[in-house]
């Protein structure tokens, strides 16, 4: 008898590719987004607005964006939400230096002094983040990152929570992140025009999603941009592929969910106790490695370059 | 084909496939699980390989659809039967509810009703609030009616005060222990999990757990602390 999963569909193409957040270059590209739905079993759009009451009991709930109006106070306050946001779900911790630095760059945007990342702008300056830190990467790094990634049920590993840039197996994705930082050093622009697409797709993928769900906080980011703590909330969405769903407490009751399913132990390694990010519980990315000070302080100058 | 061109075709292949498709971005179980067919919502059931084992013990959505994990990855998901258990949100009540961690009673009663012992005597396991295992017993005692068990206290040499969660489950006629029948909270207290340096932070949760001034990784640098989950150390951006 044949289970009904893993979801394994027919395979469109096997070839080198990407990936970002995470080590990940290179994939198996499937047309899983069908699938998703059907083995869900339920309606899509059904299965769409109860994804948008999710998005606004987390992201919509848990974080209040500063406006044009702001006090001091009040935009403290919203990157100290997105820092703890990013914080209870992933272990990724925004340091003092960090806050301070999107306190400013957030209160210049707003008030008007700095303008906004246009969406192309943020997927651009994720992909010079990505093919930087893919040169620079160590075979140590490498081989952490890509067993950062939790296996499935048939050994392979996936970037992508939904897989739907497929799954390979970590001999496979261990040449394909060889080949990417090759590619990286060259300065190969034919792997840029390939990260820009896909990350393309996964900021648009985002936008659409928030806008939709949430638009008296993102629903100006389509024609207006992003702002400084916005960009990192999507970049940190990107890199651990959090879609930014549920309350803490709700994630918390889907973790302890799996562990009483599973009998794990509180010492069982390979689990942080938190949702996302590296060793996730729902969902391990080596996000770390592209969501360091480095990262952010690109992002942060990218803000800066957008002169009114 | 060379490179450049395979990367260009792939862009195609890449456009071709996701362009038109608004995929919402949600975390599907099966990718990282095995997954099976219809069954009973929030059931248990058991799947098990023509040799008789191993037997992977997962449970059904709330769709209905059976989630497991295998315990080996020399084993594919396949399998070639399922037994389901039967759904069970009883609430039952624990006797003592509250224990004093430092002298614990050896035993305990757990009332209520469907705790059958038919085949077997019902087992309890123990979890912690956050869903974390802790020890299982199996029942020395049951009512004939179903309606109370006498179990041995589990190993609590390691738990630190708080609620925690006891379901009892009974086996099915081949000894699988997925048939739930609900769950009880006790209380336990007299050990407090460690704040060594006062600051508010138990130790597990605290990277500098000597030092009351810090707590958090960014305060000052890296994480210390380091020992209980090593797997969780400080990322800092």
């Amino acid at each position: 008898m044949k289970p009904e999963k893993p979801l394994r569909i027919s395979r469109l193409i096997y070839s080198g590719l990407i990936f970002l957040s995470l080590a990940v270059v290179g994939t198996a590209i499937w047309r899983t987004s069908a699938r998703q739905t059907k083995s869900a079993g339920i309606p899509q759009e059904v299965g769409k607005e109860r994804f948008y009451q999710q998005l606004r009991k987390g992201v919509g709930s848990e974080i209040r964006f500063a406006g044009a109006r702001s006090s001091r106070a009040e935009i403290k306050n919203s990157v100290d939400s997105v820092a703890n946001f990013i914080y209870q779900r992933s272990s990724l911790n925004m340091g003092d230096e960090t806050r301070q630095q999107f306190e400013s760059a957030e209160q210049s945007v707003l008030s008007g002094r700095r303008a906004r990342l246009s969406l192309d702008q943020l997927s651009d300056t994720f992909v010079e983040i990505m093919v930087d830190r893919l040169a620079n990467l160590s075979d140590d790094e490498a081989e952490k990152a890509i067993n950062t990634f939790r296996a499935t049920p048939n050994g392979e590993v996936t970037s992508r929570a939904s897989a739907k840039w497929g799954f390979m197996t970590r001999g496979e994705l261990t040449k394909q992140v060889a080949a990417a930082r090759q590619w990286s050093q060259r300065g190969d622009q034919s792997l840029k025009v390939v990260l820009r697409q896909m990350m393309t797709e996964e900021v648009r993928e985002r936008v659409t999603y928030l806008s939709a769900a949430l638009p008296e906080q993102f629903g100006r980011i389509n024609a207006e941009g992003v702002t400084p703590l916005q960009a990192l909330l999507i970049g940190y969405s990107v890199v651990t592929d959090d879609p930014l769903s549920d309350s803490q407490e709700d994630l918390n009751a889907q973790m302890a969910q799996q562990r009483m399913l599973a009998y794990r132990t509180r010492e069982q390694a390979g689990y942080s106790g938190k949702a996302y990010g590296p060793n996730g519980d729902l969902f391990s990315t080596p996000a770390q490695l592209f969501f360091d000070k480095a990262a952010v302080h690109k992002l942060l100058e990218s803000a800066e370059g957008g002169q009114k | 084909m060379r490179l450049r061109t395979k990367l260009l075709l792939l862009l195609v292949l890449c456009y071709v496939s996701f362009n038109g498709h608004c995929i919402v971005n949600s975390i599907d179980p099966c990718i990282n699980h095995c997954c099976i067919g219809a069954g009973q919502p929030f059931g248990l059931f058991t799947v098990i390989y023509a040799d008789g084992s191993p037997n992977f013990v997962g449970r059904y959505d709330a769709n209905g659809r059976g989630i497991y994990d295998k315990s080996s990855l020399t084993h594919s998901c396949d399998f070639t039967r399922i037994v389901q258990g039967t759904v069970g949100n009883n609430s039952l009540s624990a006797s003592p509810s509250s224990i004093d961690l430092l002298s614990p009673p050896s035993s305990g009663t757990i009332t209520g009703q469907g705790m059958w012992a038919t085949n077997g005597m019902p087992r309890v396991d123990y979890f912690q609030s956050n869903g974390y295992f802790i020890g299982s017993v199996s029942a020395t005692s049951a009512a004939s009616d179903g309606t109370w068990i006498v179990a041995p206290q589990p190993d609590l040499s390691s738990v630190y005060s708080g609620f925690y969660q006891l379901k009892v489950t009974y086996p099915t006629e081949e000894g699988f222990y997925i048939n739930e029948v609900g769950s009880a909270s006790i209380d336990c207290w007299n050990r407090d999990n460690p704040d060594s340096d006062g600051d508010g932070w138990n130790d597990v949760d605290d990277c500098y757990p000597y030092d009351a001034s810090r707590w958090y990784c960014n305060q000052g640098g890296g994480c210390e602390y380091q020992t209980y989950r090593e797997e969780m150390p400080c990322y800092e951006y």
